[in-house]
């Protein structure tokens, strides 16, 4: 039973379901409404995230640290914190990313993003190869090809553990092309090439359903806080 | 014969695409304003999230981490509404904190459409205290292993943590009874693997956008131990908790409502899917049988 539509007083409703169906309407074609609806968006975001990265960044994270008598304007109540001189240097290399913008000077720019890419290399290489490569390993072995519980063999989770397996090797396979691929090898390597497809098959139809419950979110928003048919 | 097919196989090929989305959105507001929704069981890889929440010791704190914005609000704002429902259910306080600037945002949304309007008698602080949003994504994580206190000496209200008591007997992140991430990409669940999960031990759970879903599964169950994708995921959530919980067939349960016009919406690209390849056999037929 569908009830009588209600339509909101809310003027943010009222706002996200404009700007809704303006977006929408790209879908019949490209038009000044979508146009408008795009820019909203992009320059909305752009102020946003500038705001956004002031004040729980920059903010907090180096003008309290260098200037703490500051924080008596955004918290009065909140005791002054101590002057930390070690935020100097994120403030000098946040001044050298600026010098991108002279040409003259661009190459200063460089030295913060070595540090960035050497920090952030070196911080992650154990955690990525524990994480992502040693335990990956140890996942795809997993308990054997013949997993036993109380006596019992569990032969679902031996045919899952043996294709597990099976697709891993024939996908390296695959990507091995030092070998030509024929014969018993390159019928391995087909296979590894069918468990590609199957598993980008199950990853576009993940995204698909994203998408179509994104799609339902917006019209859950149109018909319910709305219309107040919902 | 041949001709019949030619036609067919062209006024499909010809086909206009706004077809397809009229379509696609008649039948997603037919299935919502019908109140279908489609009957969902968890499945083993949502279960487990479940049932360590109902195991956990009394009083242990969930870390509830929302990792997300509101374009990714649809899928992981339900599963986050049925986590909050469920800790409070079974009395574990939840300390809810974000990697996302927007995640304060986030977290305002779920304590106003869960805590203030399901449990108006959950007291903040006591049964649930917010953290929010801190810069730093891997790094912030990094430490918060050894000391909450160390990014966060108080909570979004001022509140020192050493004066809330949801927290008490908590140090770092090893101390949760569970961590979960509800992730919408970087930073998110993948960086509470690999800087949290595998190197503290702590039970980490997630739940991902239905984009995201691939990347994670492979960290299940040896360095998650669950996973919920996307909607059906959360709906897979409430359905565990409606089984276990029956008081909780009575609240509002977004996924489950979403699984009927998201299952409708599949089967109309299921349906399009299948029209083109016969659209591309007809021709394939055609051709073959022309002289």
């Amino acid at each position: 039973m569908i009830a009588a539509i209600h339509l909101s007083g809310d003027v943010q409703v009222w706002i996200g379901a404009l700007l809704t169906l303006m977006v929408f309407s790209f879908l019949w074609r490209d038009n000044p409404f979508y146009k408008f609806a795009e820019h909203v968006f992009v320059g909305v975001s752009a102020a946003y995230w500038m705001v956004m990265g002031f004040w729980t960044t920059l903010w907090p994270a180096l003008v309290l640290k260098l200037f703490p008598a500051a924080g008596r304007w955004s918290s009065p109540d909140a005791p002054p914190g101590a002057w930390d001189p070690l935020a100097l240097i994120p403030a000098a290399l946040g001044l050298l990313m600026l010098a991108r913008l002279w040409p003259r000077l661009s190459w200063l720019g460089k030295w913060p993003t070595a540090f960035i890419l050497g920090t952030t290399a070196g911080y992650s290489l154990v955690r990525y190869l524990r994480s992502d490569f040693l335990y990956q390993i140890q996942a795809t072995i997993g308990t054997g090809l013949a997993p036993m519980a109380a006596g019992r063999w569990l032969w679902q989770e031996s045919l899952a553990q043996l294709l597990v397996l099976v697709g891993t090797v024939s996908g390296l396979v695959y990507f091995v092309n030092t070998r030509e691929q024929k014969g018993a090898y390159g019928r391995v390597a087909r296979w590894g090439l069918l468990v590609l497809m199957i598993t980008f098959g199950a990853s576009f139809g993940s995204a698909v359903m994203g998408r179509v419950a994104l799609l339902v979110g917006r019209f859950q928003e149109l018909l319910g806080p709305w219309l107040g048919i919902l | 014969m041949n001709d019949r097919c030619d036609r067919i196989a062209s006024w499909l090929e010809g086909l206009d695409r706004r077809w397809i989305f009229l379509v696609l959105a008649v039948v997603v507001v037919a299935a919502l304003l019908s109140g279908v929704s489609s009957p969902d069981r968890a499945t083993s890889v949502v279960q487990p999230i479940y049932d360590r929440i109902e195991n956990l010791p009394d009083g242990a704190p969930i870390l509830l981490s929302l990792d997300y914005s509101p374009s990714s609000a649809p899928e992981l704002e339900p599963m986050a509404e049925a986590l909050t429902q469920h800790a409070l259910l079974t009395g574990h306080p939840i300390c809810y904190m974000s990697l996302y600037p927007t995640g304060n945002n986030m977290i305002s949304r779920v304590e106003e459409r869960i805590i203030t309007r399901e449990f108006p008698q959950a007291v903040p602080a006591r049964d649930w205290v917010t953290l929010g949003f801190q810069v730093g994504g891997e790094m912030l994580i990094n430490s918060l292993r050894d000391s909450l206190t160390a990014r966060y000496p108080t909570d979004v209200t001022g509140r020192p943590l050493r004066d809330v008591p949801a927290l008490r007997g908590v140090r770092g992140l090893g101390d949760f009874g569970l961590i979960v991430s509800l992730s919408a990409g970087q930073p998110g669940l993948k960086e509470w693997i690999l800087y949290a999960g595998d190197v503290l031990d702590v039970p980490l759970a997630g739940g991902c956008t239905g984009v995201g879903a691939p990347q994670f599964f492979p960290y299940y169950p040896l360095q998650i131990l669950g996973l919920m994708s996307a909607l059906k995921g959360a709906a897979e959530y409430e359905a565990a908790l409606a089984r276990g919980h029956p008081e909780f067939t009575a609240a509002n349960q977004p996924a489950t409502r979403g699984m009927g016009p998201q299952s409708a919406a599949h089967l109309v690209i299921v349906a399009f899917i299948l029209l083109g390849n016969a659209g591309l056999l007809l021709r394939f037929l055609a051709r073959r049988r022309s002289p």
